[in-house]
């Protein structure tokens, strides 16, 4: 008899797009999967060509019971700004 | 003839199920029995908690639980112009203690994440409301009754919070790409949201609703509808037209000419609408519900009504994430002049 447990991967977090919004800023859009908390960080700098050095959490999406889409605002006065978003757990 | 007149008074009374508007306004006119004019008061008080979280008619257990206790407290004062009809004012006094967590979504930064608790106390929506009996019929062993309400709800009551919610849905709605559907509740990760703890709905909304009561000997069976059609209001919000039916059979376990007690059976359709705001329908609002629960009466002479009751809820199906009803605790007393 065979037993087994069915292991749901969930889908790696994703920044759907990014658009400029009014004269000074920029919106960031992405859905979030339920019971999942999000973390939208953003760094500065380059290292090696790629983004790196200190990433700074710019908003968190807690967990919630229900899938949701995120619009947030961020400042585009910054020289460049990388985005990052992580998924836990 | 007088043990009569206290049946034809308990059947009234014991047709009130909850101290929504209708109901309360409807006990006042209880204490008069169906052979009475004159004022009536009647106190009646309605409790709440919504500390059940479903999505989609499903439970959940959320990490941030959002709860609101909402207690209304019904003054009414009523005149009988004759036996057949009369009308009614209804003064509702609201207290909601809440808690909620959400986002605050502006143009010129990330949403911000927060926690609000706190409570909402004041008037709410005053109604006035009419009665007129179709029909009556009463005898020692039995009597038939069937009244007709109608009347109007005034936005009396504070709805900042109203305002509250649809700014948050303009906001979203000016940082959503262009046609992008959505709802307009779609800012908001809450269970409770600013239009539930609006002490008024700031429209004027249309109230009616009809009662039947029927009694053989000790044993009656009675049942009411009632309908509140919502109109657009302050910050063109419009809350869902509700429904309301319930009833069921009772006996009265004593009675004689000082007073009586009865039990009664109750079960209570509940229909909430979705609302309708930032130009398309929420369809995170909106719930049925089926509750099940005893109503207990009393009356003191032919003047004092009194009852208490519990809804224990069946079912409840909900649109979207909504903080919904553990149970419902009514009760009231009326006193005839």
């Amino acid at each position: 008899m065979l037993a087994g447990m069915v292991r749901v991967i969930a889908a790696p977090p994703k920044i759907d797009f990014i658009e400029p919004f009014l004269t000074t800023q920029v919106l960031i859009h992405f859905d979030t999967e339920a019971n999942r908390t999000y973390e939208l960080q953003y760094t500065e700098k380059l290292v090696n060509g790629i983004p790196g050095g200190t990433w700074t959490n710019l908003f968190t999406a807690p967990s919630i019971p229900f899938e949701n889409h995120y619009i947030v605002v961020d400042t585009r006065l910054r020289p460049q700004r990388f985005y990052r978003l992580r998924v836990f757990p | 003839m007088k043990l009569r007149g206290i049946i034809s008074c308990l059947i009234f009374s014991i047709a009130t199920g909850h101290a929504c508007d209708l109901c309360a306004v409807y006990r006042a006119s209880d204490a008069n029995g169906a052979n009475a004019s004159g004022f009536v008061f009647s106190l009646a008080e309605q409790f709440i908690p919504y500390r059940t979280v479903q999505f989609e008619s499903k439970g959940v257990s959320p990490t941030i639980r959002d709860h609101l206790d909402s207690s209304v407290t019904h003054f009414v004062l009523g005149y009988n112009v004759t036996p057949r009809w009369g009308f009614s004012l209804n003064v509702p006094l609201t207290h909601l203690e809440f808690k909620r967590t959400d986002f605050r979504y502006s143009t010129g930064g990330p949403p911000t994440f927060f926690t609000e608790e706190g409570s909402e106390t004041g008037v709410g929506d005053v109604s006035l409301i009419g009665r007129a009996t179709l029909f009556q019929k009463s005898d020692m062993d039995y009597s038939l009754q069937i009244n007709l309400l109608a009347g109007i709800k005034l936005p009396t009551g504070d709805s900042d919070r109203l305002a509250e919610e649809m700014e948050q849905t303009r906001i979203y709605n000016a940082i959503l790409p262009p046609n992008t559907p959505h709802d307009p509740l779609g800012h908001s990760i809450a269970a409770v949201h600013p239009h539930s703890i609006a002490l008024g709905s700031g429209s004027v909304d249309g109230i009616m609703g009809i009662t039947i009561n029927s009694r053989w000997k000790r044993v009656f069976l009675n049942g009411q509808a009632q309908y509140y059609l919502r109109t657009e209001g302050r910050s063109d919000f419009k809350y869902g037209d509700e429904l309301m039916l319930s009833g069921g059979p009772g006996v009265f376990m004593f009675l004689d000419k000082s007073g009586s007690l009865s039990a009664q059976a109750n079960i209570l359709y509940n229909q909430m609408g979705r609302d309708q705001f930032g130009g398309a329908t929420s369809y995170r609002t909106g719930s049925t519900a089926w509750y099940l629960g005893p109503i207990l009466n009393m009356t003191l002479g032919d003047r004092f009504t009194a009852n208490v009751g519990i809804d224990l809820p069946l079912q409840i199906k909900n649109g979207g994430y909504q903080a919904v009803p553990d149970y419902r605790l009514h009760g009231g007393a009326s006193w005839r002049f």
